[in-house]
């Protein structure tokens, strides 16, 4: 495979932006508002529970599922309108790992022949392919895989061969939906491991959407959590995992329990489940489960505040909770 | 090395196929009975041991015996080289009819169960109003206006399995375009084409093959049931319908033609369906694996 | 009853799969005891027999499994005696299970209060209508749900994930089990929702000295809950440890391994632990320790013959090596 340089192309533009955008399904809002912004090269977590809308965000950043309203670019495609030759290219320069590894391979085709797959689609000529063998040892998988069916592989070995398949164009940006779903813990870890190296030697910027705080914690530089169809906060992993500027990522925080049995914390944060983003609450949409809410917080809907050092989070109380951390 | 370089020589992938399929008791019965038609309607006179339509007036309405060995009808004509010569003839009208409505009616399923909204609309309709004619009062009508021609007994029929040909792939079609390597694909920016034809198509063929392995020998009996009605293929031809029709006027007289013919009627209809039964299995990759 | 028997005694229990008509075994004699009030732990990767453990103490093994040898004590009374009327009211009254699935456990043809009317029609055929009905409300209450009557009235569609497992535990208790089993019971779950079934049954265990046998993956979940765990091996326990200790000082090296494979934000630099290969299947002949083809440090001793579980204090561990690593 020929080592075109990415680097070398970047522009100011972002490789993801993404302005108000909507995505409605009939009566249920599943992205309600987003801006965002990836860089090249940049890893962004967007972590939320379920009917947050975060896969739903995901798809519609490449095109997969269309946006109500709002303005969406990814990789310089205009995604909203775009041709179909503008939509290859997106493909090309975007791609996709889903949360289930054995349903998104085709079955009747054996890992070698989804492996060349992408590149019969794009017609990529033959000196600028990575060989079958060549992808498989990437994802660290042994040559002789490459005559198996999905269904003869386990789930780390069919999701090894979805990573593959997703970086055979070498796109721009990968967006892993949950990546170790349905994973034992020590195959889980060898994926994390993998997609952290891979994407650091091949320059890719990354999407992670999972629902599991400590993976986007350890996979990603910067995080972004959704709740009912909006961004709450954002910010370098670290920043907003130590010190939450949003109740929300706080309670998260506090749910997610450690591995240590001196963490303690078996009080749970906050209670009951999110409402349905058919009818959010008016205002803060997290106000009804917010230890803190106050009448601001019932009728007045907090707009992404500018908190520093590349921190954003959408509570009118955000600045004094960065001063007096949530507890 | 060596014994490799030979094995792999050996590995012609249809014999493979075949001794996949003959490794049950059913699929042996299956692949004999429809190997054994098919010899029988290729050859047909040449192995027949009498002349289908030759008269032993001498003979008539006998039983087995060894000039005869499945006895002769009314006019003393030998049972057994006019069943084999009606094979012949049997296949050679389901056959093409059957692959019409394979054809016909996998298109229009793809069409429908891919393309979804009007064109579904449009295309389960159609099927629809072909399946709410009965057979026999379709073939009626279309046989009194085409004239009683082989081609219109095989358009007919065509016509009476386009539906359920149709029907089998769109709601295959539908269940597999909903799984999400169908939405991976049009990530990596495969065309509907490739999408259709790569991925969705060989998922939706394993129950079409049962459904043809089902049809064919219905197509058979359709065929025979209209020319005991007086349709399609006439007197003296020795079609099964005919020559259960034959037996059933003579049959207090000798059971032998009736029962032959059911046999031979009810034997291809097994056949063919074991036959069928096996492929789906053979030919599904997932076939043995424990989940 | 004697004063001394714990609630659940598991003794050299062994489990026997029959799959295409050979016997497959899941579990080689499994020896644990859980005492009254304490809620033990059972880790391990899918297929370690942790699912099949949980299901053999009630008598609950799927079609084709039967125990091949060993047995189970629930408060003194071996549950493999019960005979089919005292196995009935076994089941419920005196343990019960939750599911992983809290969808698939519930009929969907039937609202939720007549759903746990039967249960209590079966096991307590005298009570009165209100009365059923005051303990169903009661019951939902307990687990946390807001309103209780509306759920009575729901079917399993209309409740949301959450809701159907606090319904799932609601039908656990209905009866007041002094144990309760408990597979994977919010690996389905978000994590809010998560934090609060695990709050709920702390505190039926605080309240109430509950019995619970926490079968999970989740070392994080583990932790916050558990007195004491059993780490699961290829159907075998090869470390038991008060959790303080397992966590902090994990003896076994595949204990060590799947601790070390949990990912944290709290430590981001780390790169991973990764056990290479796969656990040996239910088909595969195991010599010796069943851990060694993937452990970093199994020498000859390992392969040699099945470890024994030594008694270290108040630990347990099945590791030849087990000085020699730690």
């Amino acid at each position: 495979m020929n080592t075109t340089d990415h680097t070398a192309g970047h522009t100011a533009e972002p490789l993801v932006a993404a302005d108000d955008v909507r995505t409605h399904f009939g009566p249920v809002r599943a992205v309600d508002g987003v801006t965002l912004r990836l860089a090249d090269g940049g890893t962004l977590g967007l972590v939320g529970e379920s009917g947050s809308g975060k896969t739903t965000l995901a798809r519609t950043l490449l095109g997969l599922t269309p946006a109500s309203s709002g303005s969406v670019r990814t990789a310089g495609v205009a995604v909203r309108g775009a041709g179909r030759a503008a939509r290859k290219a997106l493909h090309r320069d975007a791609q996709m790992i889903y949360q289930d590894p054995h349903a998104s391979l085709s079955p009747r085709l054996r890992v070698r022949s989804l492996l060349t797959e992408p590149y019969r689609i794009h017609r990529v000529p033959e000196a600028a392919r990575w060989s079958v063998e060549e992808l498989l040892d990437l994802v660290e998988l042994p040559a002789e895989h490459a005559g198996k069916y999905p269904h003869e592989l386990s789930g780390g070995q069919a999701r090894r061969v979805s990573i593959a398949r997703a970086i055979a164009l070498r796109p721009r940006l990968l967006v892993a939906d949950e990546p170790t779903a349905g994973l034992d813990v020590s195959a889980a870890a060898a994926v994390l491991n993998l997609l952290r190296r891979l994407t650091a030697d091949i320059g890719l910027a990354y999407l992670m959407v999972t629902h599991n705080l400590d993976t986007i914690g350890y996979a990603t530089d910067r995080i972004a959590v959704m709740y009912l169809g909006r961004i709450v906060e954002e910010g370098p992993v670290d920043d907003v995992l130590r010190r939450p500027a949003h109740p929300y990522t706080h309670a998260l925080v506090q749910a997610v329990p450690q591995p240590d049995p001196a963490a303690g914390g078996t009080e749970p944060p906050i209670i009951g489940e999110p409402p349905s983003p058919r009818h959010p609450p008016p205002g803060c949409r997290f106000h009804p489960r917010c230890p803190l809410a106050t009448d601001r917080c019932r009728t007045e809907t907090p707009e992404p505040l500018d908190l520093g050092g590349g921190r954003l989070a959408a509570c009118h109380y955000a600045p004094d909770h960065l001063e007096t951390p949530l507890v | 090395m060596t014994a490799i370089a030979v094995r792999r020589g050996v590995r012609v992938p249809g014999f493979g196929l075949l001794r996949r399929v003959a490794a049950t008791p059913s699929g042996v019965f299956g692949l004999a009975v429809v190997v054994l038609l098919l010899v029988v309607a290729v050859l047909g006179p040449a192995i027949t041991p009498h002349d289908p339509n030759r008269l032993d007036i001498d003979h008539r309405l006998e039983g087995p015996s060894t000039t005869y060995w499945l006895g002769t009808d009314n006019l003393g004509r030998d049972l057994l080289s006019r069943l084999m010569m009606g094979a012949r003839i049997a296949l050679e009208i389901a056959v093409p009819a059957v692959a019409i409505g394979v054809v016909a009616g996998l298109l229009l399923g793809l069409a429908a169960g891919y393309l979804g909204g009007r064109t579904d609309t449009v295309v389960v309709t159609v099927l629809d109003a072909i399946q709410s004619f009965p057979a026999v009062v379709l073939a009626l009508a279309v046989l009194s206006l085409l004239g009683n021609s082989r081609t219109g007994v095989v358009l007919v029929i065509a016509a009476a399995f386009v539906p359920s040909f149709g029907r089998v792939t769109r709601a295959s079609v539908q269940s597999v375009g909903r799984r999400p390597f169908v939405d991976a694909e049009r990530n990596l920016g495969a065309g509907t084409t490739r999408i259709v034809g790569v991925h969705v198509l060989p998922n939706v063929v394993s129950p079409l093959i049962v459904l043809t392995a089902m049809n064919l020998p219905s197509a058979v009996a359709v065929e025979s049931g209209l020319a005991f009605l007086g349709l399609g293929v006439q007197p003296p031809t020795p079609d099964w319908g005919v020559v259960l029709s034959d037996g059933f006027d003579r049959i207090r007289d000798s059971p032998w033609p009736v029962l032959f013919t059911c046999a031979a009627l009810a034997i291809t209809t097994l056949g063919f369906t074991f036959l069928g039964e096996r492929l789906r299995d053979v030919l599904d990759v997932r076939t043995g694996e424990v989940r | 009853m004697a004063a001394a028997e714990p609630a659940v005694r598991i003794s050299d229990l062994s489990v026997t799969y029959r799959i295409d008509g050979r016997p497959r075994t899941a579990l080689h004699g499994v020896s644990l005891t859980v005492a009254d009030g304490e809620i033990l732990g059972i880790v391990g990767e899918s297929g370690c027999g942790k699912s099949t453990l949980a299901g053999a103490v009630l008598r609950l093994l799927p079609p084709g499994g039967a125990v091949s040898g060993g047995g189970v004590t629930v408060a003194g009374d071996d549950v493999y005696a019960l005979g089919g009327d005292a196995l009935r009211r076994f089941r419920g009254g005196r343990a019960a299970m939750i599911f992983q699935d809290p969808f698939t456990s519930l009929n969907p043809s039937f609202t939720v209060g007549w759903q746990l009317g039967l249960v209590q029609r079966v096991h307590d055929p005298g009570a009165s209508r209100a009365r059923r009905r005051s303990r169903a409300l009661d019951v939902l209450g307990e687990v946390g749900l807001p309103d209780p009557a509306a759920v009575l009235r729901a079917y399993p569609y209309q409740l949301s994930g959450g809701q159907r497992q606090r319904v799932m535990i609601a039908f656990a208790l209905l009866l007041r089990p002094p144990v309760l089993i408990a597979d994977e019971p919010t690996s389905a779950l978000d994590v809010t929702t998560q934090a609060q079934i695990l709050a709920l049954l702390r505190r039926l265990r605080d309240e109430h000295g509950t019995t619970i046998l926490f079968v999970s993956h989740d070392l994080g979940s583990v932790a916050r809950l558990c007195d004491r765990v059993a780490v699961m091996y290829a159907g075998r326990v090869v470390e038991t440890a008060d959790v303080a200790e397992l966590f902090a000082a994990p003896k076994h090296p595949y204990t060590r391994a799947l601790l070390g494979a949990v990912p944290s934000w709290r430590r981001r630099a780390e790169e991973l632990v990764t056990i290479p290969g796969r656990p040996p299947g239910l088909t595969a002949r195991v010599d010796g320790c069943a851990f060694a083809a993937r452990c970093p440090h199994a020498g000859p001793a390992c392969v040699a013959a099945e470890p024994p579980l030594v008694r270290l204090g108040d630990r347990t561990v099945r590791c030849v090596l087990h000085e020699e690593t730690a």
